[in-house]
């Protein structure tokens, strides 16, 4: 994984020298800074370093910022982790439950509803919507605070402790600070919940009329268990197997659709610290934050799979 | 006893709606075993489910009665038909794992029905499910109680679909061939199993099935269906000594060569699709005995004195225009 990172950085178009250096640098001043930064090494060399390195904890120095990459995605996690946490948990409040009616009431308005929302929330580009909801409820209505970065500027940010700001500030005790943090988390958060709740509500939905289908419930139903407790108490567990798999996709899925967002919306995040360190051939940083990405991967699946295993029983612990 | 009256059962398909069941006439006396017996897809599962009221959609009851005990089941609500299902009639399936919830363990349902039918608290209930469990000779019931159904064998599982399906202990039961995913040795204690409560509990039962055999062995009376019609209805023994309906003769032609679920040897042919049933009597088409008038109209049910003093002169039900043709 790491070489694939490494060889596809060194072998896109474009040198990190071209950042540090000032366009009026001459060849040779341009080659001192090549030798320093170890670039003029042969590639494996490069690649050699960089995996002893990783093995210190140690992910090299980013070119943009200057400083140690692992120190940077440390610093920028908690937004993107606020960010994408508080989305997953609203499109999950939200999407949950459709799919859930939209199954148990199959035809009825709410069932269509799942399917419009579900049809709409793949074709909307999260680009628009942004701009849209930035315009309407920032430009035109005056509703939310400028959309830039995590906090108003006139706001003291409360002491660090998580680094997630809504808690933070409500540990804390500051409500001016956690009412301007929400506030500005709003809209990011709607824009990605968007994009997340169409796939939950879809695999709900179907894994839901899967389950109601099925001929346990069938053989539930013939033992005269009224229809209520079949749906809430048995099927909504079988239902939700699925859901929970979905969910760790979406997770991830969030996570790249924050590079986006969080541009957008000047977020302090890993998706906005990619994107720089892509545009500017920064390669600590982007293996780094690649690198960062697949752990934040693995733990979702793992905490997914430590899941499945306490609501199905046919999974072996 | 349970009778099932002019019950008709369609499906709304995407090439149009299918009738499943046409005006299927059955009796279930009390205390006593019938068997009802027809190739794949003639409609016996349809039936069984409609009783219960368990059809879903695109299935829908278009028209009958289903009377037990002098009430229309049809006419019930869904939350009247709930305390129906279960604790008067109930109902055993083919497939005996897929049948229990996977991620619940068995106790989850056995205490729930307990509860619900019989009003007994946890512990009470803990307790009957345990009685139940070793009723329906599984051993270690407490150890069956937390199990989930990956945890146990299929004659397993099929015992747990006894032991819950006569819990609340209902007057009737459906089973639709309890035995046919089973190993041929687990089917026969299965067998054993339904035979000694059927006794002990006065149980009405009928029982669906491929397997001749067991019809000989298990029922009193014996219904034939083909394509959605009761073609023929008689005591056991008269049934076997003398078959009158065609379809009859050949599915007993049939038992001597074929395994139990092959396609019967001894009718040329298979089932009609119920999308293009044939007009007039649905097996002209490969009955030995078809003359024009098959092909024009269906033959209404007759009732046929049995004729037989062994069958102590009960009526039997025929339907066919020229079933007279054929008996020896
Ligand atoms: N959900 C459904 N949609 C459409 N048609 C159906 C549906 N369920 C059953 N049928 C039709 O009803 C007919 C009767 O099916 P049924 O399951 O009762 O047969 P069966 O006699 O139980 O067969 P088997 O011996 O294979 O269990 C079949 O021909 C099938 O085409
Ligand atoms: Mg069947």
């Amino acid at each position: 994984m790491t070489l694939v990172t490494f060889v596809l950085t060194r072998v896109l178009p474009g040198s990190p020298i071209d950042q540090i250096a000032s366009p009026m640098s001459t060849p040779a001043q341009r080659h001192a800074l090549m030798v320093h930064y170890g670039l003029d090494r042969p590639l494996w060399e490069q690649y050699a370093t960089y995996i002893l390195g990783i093995g210190r904890g140690d992910l090299g120095t980013s070119f943009t910022t200057s400083q140690p990459v692992a120190r940077d995605l440390e610093r920028f996690f908690p937004a993107t982790l606020e960010l994408t946490t508080a989305a997953i948990v609203i499109a999950t409040v939200i999407g949950v439950p459709l799919g859930l009616c939209g199954a148990v009431r199959r035809g009825s308005w709410v069932d269509h509803l799942v399917r419009i929302v579900a049809v709409v929330g793949v074709a909307l580009p999260i680009f628009w919507l942004s701009l849209v909801l930035i315009y309407l409820m920032f430009y035109r209505w005056h509703l939310l605070p400028a959309p830039i970065g995590r906090l108003s500027p006139r706001i003291t940010p409360p002491r660090v402790i998580t680094g997630l700001l809504l808690i933070d500030s409500l540990l804390g005790r500051d409500g001016v600070a956690f009412a301007d943090a929400a506030g500005h988390l709003l809209l990011p958060v709607t824009v990605l919940a968007f994009a997340a709740v169409a796939p939950l509500a879809r695999i709900t939905r179907t894994s839901t009329l899967d389950v109601l289908s099925s001929p346990h419930v069938q053989a539930t139903r013939a033992l005269g268990i009224p229809w209520r407790s079949i749906v809430w108490k048995y099927a909504f567990r079988n239902a939700m197997l699925p859901v929970l798999t979905m969910l760790a996709i979406v997770y991830g899925f969030l996570l790249g659709g924050s590079v986006l967002v969080e541009t957008l919306f000047a977020w302090p995040g890993l998706g906005r610290y990619a994107f720089n360190a892509i545009s500017g051939n920064d390669y600590p940083a982007v293996q780094g934050f690649i690198l960062y990405a697949t752990l934040i991967y693995i733990a979702i699946f793992i905490l997914v799979d430590v899941l499945y295993a306490v609501l199905d029983p046919r999974v072996q612990t | 006893m349970l009778e099932v009256q002019d019950l008709t059962v369609t499906f709304h398909t995407g090439r149009g709606t299918v009738t499943a069941l046409h005006g299927v006439d059955l009796t279930l006396p009390t205390g006593r075993v019938t068997g009802l017996v027809g190739e794949s897809g003639c409609g016996k599962t349809v039936t069984a489910l409609a009783v219960m009221r368990l059809l879903r959609p695109p299935g829908e009851i278009r028209g009958g009665r289903v009377l037990l005990g002098g009430q229309n089941l049809l006419a019930l609500s869904e939350r009247e038909m709930d305390r129906v299902r279960g604790a008067r009639i109930a109902m055993i399936f083919q497939q005996p794992r897929a049948s229990l919830n996977p991620v619940f363990p068995v106790a989850a349902q056995l205490t729930h029905v307990l509860r619900l039918h019989r009003g007994l608290s946890g512990r009470a209930a803990w307790a009957e499910g345990e009685a139940l469990l070793a009723r329906a000779q599984l051993p270690r019931p407490e150890r069956v109680m937390r199990a989930y159904p990956h945890q146990l064998s299929g004659g397993m599982c099929q015992r747990v679909m006894i032991a819950l399906a006569l819990a609340c202990r209902p007057s009737v039961l459906l089973a639709d061939e309890p035995t046919t995913a089973l190993d041929v040795t687990v089917q026969l204690q299965i067998i054993e199993l339904l035979k000694s409560l059927q006794q002990e509990l006065g149980l009405t039962v009928l029982l669906i099935t491929h397997d001749l055999g067991l019809v000989a062995e298990m029922c009193d009376f014996v219904s034939v269906m083909y394509a959605g019609r009761i073609v023929e209805a008689a005591p056991v023994s008269a049934l076997f000594r003398r078959p009158l309906h065609p379809y009859t003769r050949g599915l007993m032609a049939s038992r001597m060569r074929a395994g139990s679920r092959a396609l019967p040897a001894g009718i040329p042919g298979r089932i009609p699709d119920l999308h293009q049933m044939p007009a007039g009597c649905p097996f002209h088409p490969r009955c030995p005995l078809a003359q024009g008038l098959c092909a024009e109209r269906d033959a209404s049910p007759e009732t046929v004195d049995g004729g037989d003093p062994a069958a102590s002169g009960a009526a039997r039900m025929v339907r066919c225009h020229f079933w007279g043709r054929g008996v020896a």
